[in-house]
């Protein structure tokens, strides 16, 4: 009897404690999810409040704009750059940090590499425009003392959004680098000195030893970047503001164009369901693919 | 006890958690409004709501406006809510939510920009009757500039009262000129002489330009107006970013990119590059003197001096005007309050901070308000009393974004400015059906 009492006080404490989250998710994430998902069948009128029932025209008249088929092979063209590149750099800046150097050097290598991805977006927006400057910037200014001529950064379409990489990069490899580095002390440090004796090199180690084992935190941190890099805005709004022209425009920075720009909502939230599907889409297809290559202890 | 204790500890951090969520959402969607509050609590006074832009400097001047309203009107609270604006589709965005939480704003400071896109959505209340019926509005009303009331004034009713203005005037480093013997320009000069000029002036090794063409909707206006082309049709009701005019502009532009007289108009900044003479002439208002003061030009480094000339005088003007909303409830005393705002007293402070070019000729050729640097500021007035308004159709943003966008796609010589232009102009055309 008394512990039947027991289990069921557990398990009302248990409903009470996940409650708040619960009420936070409906009001915060399911009510305005459900709103997009109606406003997207929607003509709505910002100013008034007014709305019509239009059916599939918002979904239509977007799949058939050329800009959103450029915006898309953008977004496409990101996520396999950033994310991979993200991922890459985490990985390698954190086998390299683990536990070669004495380590208060580490620390030091740690907290520089992490430190950009402190720092706001805005400010280092406004340094790197200066670097990226085609006349007056310091890294064209660098190129030209190793011969190269200056390159077009942020003023020509092919790369504006090599520009918009290399920050992305920049700011957000540090976070990857923390947490695969977590994963990596789940290495066994025994293990991978046999292993040297036994003869094998750095890179057979890594291969064979450290990314399996660690795989559990490098497939969390590339989801983190793959689903991040498809919903990226903030790094190119704030560097070449989509352009020049639209070539390094996104999804999300046309979801806020249509948006607040040009006030019409219903298509902002077709478009936003469409990302939607998307971004499950390509997460249904990291989920399949890791079967092959992440080992869960 | 421990399980009690267990149980208070749980229930605070789950408040805690409720609260912060809560608090992420609310400043989630952060747009910066600063909230100015007067008086205190409600105790059954009756309250304005003022929805204002810019500075905290001119916040505040609107503040002290406000100050004297409320000195002679006791039974009234005014909140001011100031926003800094990035472009005015957040200022309306921020309209909206205030009104869709309750709290329209009564008095409201618009800009050009946003103007027609707020009389179309019947936001604003008609001003003539209320402008005739009363001395000192009617006495202000003739010291504007035809042009500014012109700008806030749809199908000949008046919505707004300007207080504040900016141009375009053509400045130029005259000790370049000097160096290399060239003329400094005269009011009434030919697209062809600023040509000439600018190619003189560009150094070989590009560390100096002859222009520097900044590529912003408002900055580009003068090089349309004084073509006799415009962005739109003259009743705004369409865009007309293809016609022949704005065709040939573009072109004249795209002309100087590719001779490499002006550096890339996508990124580059031009007034500091100005300031540390990178460049020897550069369009831009009022609102760069006190930036270049500081920076250490004096009258002896550069003057100013009309748009070059197509085939006519022109030039562009913007600015910003107190209106009332036609939702108001206490329309009488939004009056009152509108007539402080736009009071000598107010126009006066808000044209001392420098930004800003005052709207009335009295105020604009008052060297102790506007300066004495350069030696031509009077030149600033005077493209006010020529300028064309900024193209601002209620459909702004889409054509803002859209011909930027084209002439992205020009500068950058992805496409051709026919090309891009017509571009643009079914994309507008599309965005606007």
């Amino acid at each position: 009897m008394k512990k039947k009492r027991t289990k069921r006080r557990e398990t009302g404490a248990a409903y009470l404690f996940t409650l708040p989250s619960f009420l936070g998710f409906i009001a915060f994430v399911l009510i305005p999810v459900i709103w997009v998902v109606i406003i997207s069948f929607q003509k709505y009128n910002v100013f008034t409040g007014a709305s019509e029932f239009v059916g599939l025209k918002n979904y239509l008249s977007i799949l058939k704009d050329p800009r959103s088929i450029s915006a898309l092979k953008n977004t496409l063209w990101y996520t396999v750059l950033c994310g991979i590149g993200n991922t890459g750099l985490g990985l390698i800046l954190a086998v390299l940090v683990d536990d070669i150097l004495p380590s208060k050097v580490n620390v030091f290598f740690r907290s520089i590499y992490f430190f950009p991805s402190l720092v706001a977006l805005t400010f280092v927006a406004i340094i790197w425009q200066e670097f990226f400057q085609t006349d007056a910037g310091v890294i064209n200014y660098y190129l030209s003392l190793l011969g190269v001529s200056k390159v077009g950064w942020l003023n020509s379409q092919s790369m504006s959004k090599i520009a918009v990489l290399i920050l992305d990069i920049w700011k957000n490899a540090g976070m990857s680098m923390l947490l695969i580095l977590a994963g990596l002390q789940n290495v066994d440090k025994g293990l991978l000195e046999a292993a040297q004796i036994d003869g094998a090199n750095a890179l057979q180690r890594f291969r064979r030893i450290i990314v399996p084992v660690a795989s559990p935190q490098i497939f969390f941190v590339l989801i983190m970047n793959v689903t991040g890099a498809l919903r990226i805005y903030e790094s190119i709004l704030v560097l070449t503001g989509g352009g020049p022209g639209d070539s390094s425009r996104s999804l999300v920075m046309l979801v806020a164009e249509k948006g607040f720009t040009s006030f019409d909502y219903g298509a902002a939230s077709a478009l936003s369901i469409l990302l939607l599907a998307l971004i499950g889409i390509v997460t249904l297809i990291q989920f399949a693919g890791s079967k092959w290559w992440v080992h869960y202890e | 006890m421990k399980k009690r204790m267990n149980r208070i500890l749980a229930a605070v951090m789950a408040g805690a958690m409720v609260l912060s969520m809560a608090a992420c959402g609310g400043s989630g969607g952060s747009d910066a409004g600063d909230k100015k509050e007067e008086g205190g609590a409600d105790s059954g006074k009756k309250i304005l709501r003022v929805l204002n832009w810019g500075t905290a400097e001119e916040a505040q001047i609107a503040q002290d406006a406000i100050d004297r309203f409320t000195a002679d009107h006791s039974d009234v609270e005014v909140k001011q809510t100031s926003v800094p604006v990035d472009s005015w589709s957040d200022f309306i965005q921020k309209w909206i939510s205030m009104t869709t939480s309750g709290e329209t704003p009564d008095v409201i400071n618009i800009g050009l920009e946003a103007a027609r896109m707020a009389v179309e959505n019947d936001l604003l209340l008609p001003l003539d009757d209320i402008v005739d019926g009363d001395e000192q509005l009617s006495k202000l009303k003739e010291e504007y500039a035809e042009s500014l009331l012109d700008g806030f004034s749809v199908d000949g009713k008046l919505y707004g009262l300007p207080n504040g203005t900016q141009t375009m005037v053509m400045y130029y480093n005259k000790k370049m000129f000097d160096d290399a013997k060239i003329a400094y320009p005269q009011d009434g000069w030919t697209w062809d002489e600023f040509l000439e000029d600018a190619r003189k002036l560009t150094k070989e090794d590009g560390s100096v330009y002859g222009y520097g063409l900044s590529s912003s909707y408002f900055q580009l206006t003068p090089w349309w107006s004084t073509n006799d082309a415009y962005p739109t049709t003259e009743d705004y009701a369409k865009p007309a970013l293809n016609s022949d005019g704005m065709v040939e502009s573009v072109e004249f532009l795209n002309g100087l990119v590719k001779d490499k007289l002006t550096p890339d108009p996508i990124s580059s900044d031009v007034y500091s590059m100005f300031a540390s003479k990178q460049l020897a002439m550069v369009g831009a208002g009022r609102w760069v003197l006190n930036t270049w003061k500081d920076a250490g030009l004096t009258n002896d480094d550069f003057d100013c001096v009309q748009w070059p000339v197509k085939k006519k005088d022109s030039s562009v003007y913007g600015g910003a005007a107190w209106t009332i909303s036609a939702s108001t409830p206490e329309k009488e005393l939004a009056i009152d309050l509108l007539k402080e705002l736009v009071s000598d007293e107010y126009l006066k402070a808000n044209a001392a901070g420098g930004q800003q070019v005052p709207p009335t000729s009295t105020l604009a050729t008052d060297t102790e308000i506007m300066g004495t640097t350069p030696d031509n500021i009077q030149g600033i007035w005077k493209a006010v009393t020529i300028a064309a308004p900024v193209a601002a159709p209620t459909y702004f943003g889409d054509i803002e974004q859209g011909l930027l966008r084209g002439l992205e796609e020009v500068f950058s010589g992805a496409k051709e400015s026919k090309e891009a232009l017509d571009e643009a102009q079914s994309q507008v055309e599309s965005a606007i059906n």
